[in-house]
């Protein structure tokens, strides 16, 4: 398994090479110039100012060269700085990608803990009105905007109600914990501050099931597909026949064979969850990469756009390959295989 | 962290840590009994509790007094730090003592004296001195950024005594003063920057390194000192112990950045913000029976315009032409599109600034001259244009794309076909900066509070009417005219002359340029009245926040 995994790693170094050409490619045909929608009108006539920017982001040499200094700069660490927030782009990153991954980790744990057993009990009384109510809501959860959602989730929820804050990672005026992982609620227990962590554990509650609606939705239809494929089978009635229980069936050979296309879901789900809550970050305040990411792009920032789109494809490779290694972990049959 | 640090933030909230720390953690699992036991709203009194103001991300990328330029910073910079001279409420043509206590200018134009006052203290208790602010001047000159151009024309500064500096000008530049208001243009504390890498050399803007350090520090003499900035989340700002003029009348104010309206709104009712900056029209306007919220406007200086090249359209060629599409505007009908978050505008100039065109002569729609037109540019039957507009751009708060469909639509009454094309905000401006497009929708964006900042722009030759709509001084004998008049008033120093020059300047622009200025935007800021008894507002920085009077 370890050289199945080295091997994979060694694979994400072409993968990222041709990300950043792709990348880099796309970036650059687009007819903006970063600098022309980046300084102010006035300050763009000044060639002077416009010549110190283009000097600073290497925007007057070739694009070969542009593209070599960056793979260059890229193997020492260094993303270059955002054209927008002249930041180093592995600072904003740093600030703003802990933010994110916090809120889809807890999103995929709502969305498992939910959608699994939703799943598993429509197909076991398939046909019957729990399924039939499972199907509609998770026709309902997986085909809503995500936009108009967190609206009527912030309006019912916080503003109406008051049972949940309206924005941001913690109560106005309380400040963050001292940065370890970047994550509130595992830096708040770290420095042993448990109401900060229970505070911001709060203002994760509502965007993290906002965004978790759709891979709710998504999982629990797999898991019922998957478990009605393997319902039907021999091994199982054999089970029965042995005098095993009901549920002990169900769990531990029914999930068991059935869980492996839920896991590749529930692997590409957070995949999107990290990629793509750019309206739930921006609905709820949420200083995080999608925010981020739609900022440097309507900015043409090149550097910040090919930053996110590294990090957005090393997280998914990396869980695709947490995903593999968990069919290993599960399936003795590719665990053998691997090996 | 310590455990100061720790009680600090629970006392914050009003709370002791037990009861807070296990009824929070018992509670997150439960959100709604959690609100229970939620501390006091912002909505009750004050009382000590922070002032909390809701705006947008906006374009702030840093908090370098000397670099910073975006529109959402000048509110910090006015409550950071002192600028020579500045503007009391929101009279913009009255300029007030700040750093320096009075000033002197020579009769020709070209040197100004500041007797700066001694009393000034950077936050730390430190007396500011001219050598302050002579770095200060200095490094923002070289640091080279993006409104490092304010200062062009500047021949020297130079101390000429102990508590004096002198500022001498390579040619005239009748709103210098108005230049010096702006809060780009701050007195930070020289030895702190020096201290962090900050330099005012000729090279500072490859060697300089104190940004990252002045993006957490404040090393002023406003009113309040930054206490934090977490980036796309808030910004905490403290009271100056060490003020040197009235002390702020809030022990601290939190900037909580949330982007979308309607949240700010929300917040707003909730009691959970004092003061939501960026409402947009429908919302503000929807506000209007809520008895605790009152919603205020500011000009933003920034008035929306419809251009066109005179060069890429044949049609367009003709400039007898434009009148069609200028008279063919329903500009009364626009209101309904901007409600409070605009206004009718005299020309580009917005209407407030000293030597605007009033905004009753601004253009009007007039049908039958617009057909007229048509004829006589020999297009009786109409033709059609290309016009781009930011799909998702606004113009301060009034959404592009209703604005560009509403004069399409205006302008199809009369046989004139504008093509929209919708392109992303970056890739419209990099076309339009580079004079590409056939007509464009967009607005012009104050940098400080003089005509100076507009008129010469869109004159025959200027930034926009030269590169932009390819319209120059010798296309025509009102183009050299209105060159003339703009080049004269930018040499008058009496106001009343250079008044007088810049509307006759902007009356020939609207009767001969090729645009149609088509309304100045607003600000419009959503206040709870039972907290906030009046804000002293202002198109530049919104409002003050050290002048602030509380209910």
């Amino acid at each position: 398994m370890w050289t199945f995994t080295f091997r994979r790693l060694l694979l994400l170094i072409p993968t990222l090479i041709g990300i950043t050409l792709i990348t880099f490619a796309v970036t650059r045909s687009i007819p903006t110039d970063p600098v022309a929608a980046t300084i102010g009108e006035q300050a763009a006539e000044h060639p002077e100012i416009v010549a110190v920017y283009r000097a600073k982001w290497g925007l007057d040499e070739p694009l070969p060269v542009q593209y070599l200094t960056y793979l260059r700069n890229l193997v020492r660490g260094d993303f270059g700085d955002s054209i927008y927030t002249h930041r180093p782009v592995a600072a904003d990153l740093a600030d703003y990608l802990p933010a994110t991954i916090e809120l889809a980790t807890v999103a995929i744990i709502i969305s498992i803990l939910i959608s699994l057993p939703l799943g598993v009990l429509a197909a076991r009384f398939r046909g019957g009105p729990f399924d039939g109510l499972v199907r509609t809501v998770t026709t309902i959860g997986v085909s809503m905007p995500i936009f108009w959602l967190a609206l009527v989730a912030i309006n019912i929820f916080y503003f109406h109600l008051h049972l949940v804050p309206g924005q941001g990672r913690l109560d106005s005026g309380l400040a963050p914990p001292p940065t370890v992982t970047g994550l509130y609620t595992i830096d708040g227990l770290i420095a042993g501050d448990f109401g900060l962590v229970a505070n911001a554990l709060y203002h994760l509650a509502l965007p993290a099931f906002v965004l978790a609606t759709w891979s709710i939705g998504l999982i629990t239809r797999v898991t019922r597909a998957s478990m009605l494929a393997v319902l039907g089978q021999d091994f199982l009635r054999t089970a029965r026949s042995k005098g095993a229980r009901e549920p002990y069936v169900l769990v531990h050979h029914a999930v068991e064979n059935a869980i492996l296309p839920v896991i590749t879901v529930m692997g590409l789900a957070f995949g999107d969850l990290l990629a793509g809550s750019v309206m739930t970050e921006t609905i709820f305040g949420w200083p995080g990469i999608g925010r981020y990411a739609y900022s440097a792009a309507s900015h043409a920032d090149f550097p910040a756009v090919m930053g996110v789109t590294l990090v957005v494809a090393i997280s998914y490779t990396i869980v695709n390959l947490a995903v593999d290694l968990a069919y290993a972990l599960i399936d003795p049959r590719i665990r053998a295989a691997m090996s | 962290m310590t455990e100061d640090d720790k009680t600090n933030r629970l006392l914050s909230r009003g709370i002791s840590r037990r009861t807070f720390t296990a009824s929070a953690i018992a509670l997150a699992v439960f959100p709604p009994l959690l609100s229970m036991t939620r501390a006091a709203r912002a909505a009750e009194p004050l009382g000590g509790k922070p002032l909390v103001v809701v705006m947008k991300t906006g374009s702030l990328r840093t908090l370098d007094p000397n670099n910073a330029y975006e529109a959402e910073w000048f509110i910090f910079g006015k409550a950071l730090y002192s600028q020579l001279v500045t503007l009391r409420g929101s009279a913009l043509d009255a300029i007030a003592a700040d750093y320096a206590s009075t000033w002197d200018v020579s009769d020709d134009g070209l040197t100004y004296v500041f007797d700066l006052n001694p009393k000034v203290k950077f936050s730390d208790g430190s007396t500011a001195t001219a050598d302050d602010l002579l770095f200060s001047f200095n490094r923002f000159i070289n640091l080279k950024g993006p409104g490092s151009w304010l200062l062009d024309g500047v021949k020297s500064i130079e101390k000429s005594g102990p508590n004096q500096v002198k500022v001498t000008l390579g040619e005239i530049n009748v709103d210098f003063l108005q230049i010096l208001t702006t809060p780009s243009l701050n007195v930070a504390q020289a030895s702190a920057i020096k201290a962090h890498g900050g330099t005012d050399a000729k090279d500072a803007s490859t060697t300089d390194t104190a940004g990252p350090w002045l993006d957490a520090n404040s090393v002023g003499s406003g009113p309040f000192i930054l206490d934090r900035w977490t980036r796309g989340s808030e910004l905490v700002l403290k009271r100056n112990p060490n003020f040197w003029g009235v002390p702020a009348p809030v022990e601290s104010v939190i900037v909580k950045f949330v982007d979308d309206p309607n949240i700010q709104r929300s917040m707003l009712l909730a009691g959970d913000a004092h003061i939501a900056v960026n409402l947009s029209p429908d919302i503000a306007s929807g506000l209007g029976g809520e008895a605790k919220v009152k919603v205020y406007q500011i000009p933003a200086l920034a008035p929306a315009y419809f251009g066109w090249s005179t060069q890429k359209n044949p049609a367009l060629r003709n400039p007898k032409i434009w009148d069609a599409i200028k008279y063919g505007i329903d500009y009364a009908g626009l209101a309904d599109i901007y409600l409070g978050g605009g206004g009718p505008t005299g020309s580009m100039v917005p209407p407030s600034l000293g030597g605007a065109l009033p905004a009753d002569q601004g253009m009007k729609e007039d049908l039958d001259r617009a057909k007229a037109a048509l004829v006589a540019g020999g297009q009786p039957d109409g033709f059609t244009m290309n016009a781009s507009f930011a799909s998702d751009g606004s113009y301060t708060t009034v959404p592009a794309p209703i604005v560009a469909q509403k004069v399409a639509a205006d302008l199809s009454r009369i046989g004139i076909t504008v093509n929209l094309n919708p392109q992303l905000f970056s890739q419209m401006l990099t076309e339009y900066r580079g004079g590409q497009q056939e007509a464009v929708f967009h607005w012009w964006s104050s940098d400080y509070v003089g005509w100076t900042d507009y008129l010469p722009i869109f004159a025959p030759g200027g930034a926009a009417g030269g590169k932009r709509h390819q319209w120059n001084p010798t296309d025509s004998a009102e183009a050299q005219k209105i060159a003339d008049l703009v080049s004269k008033a930018k040499q008058t120093l009496a106001l009343d002359a250079q008044y007088a020059l810049t509307r006759e300047a902007q009356s020939l622009i609207n009767e001969f340029g090729p645009y149609a200025f088509l309304f100045e935007t607003n600000y419009q800021l959503g206040v709870r009245s039972d907290a906030i008894a009046s804000l002293p507002l202002n198109p530049v920085w919104y409002f003050d926040l050290a002048g602030i009077e509380f209910t």
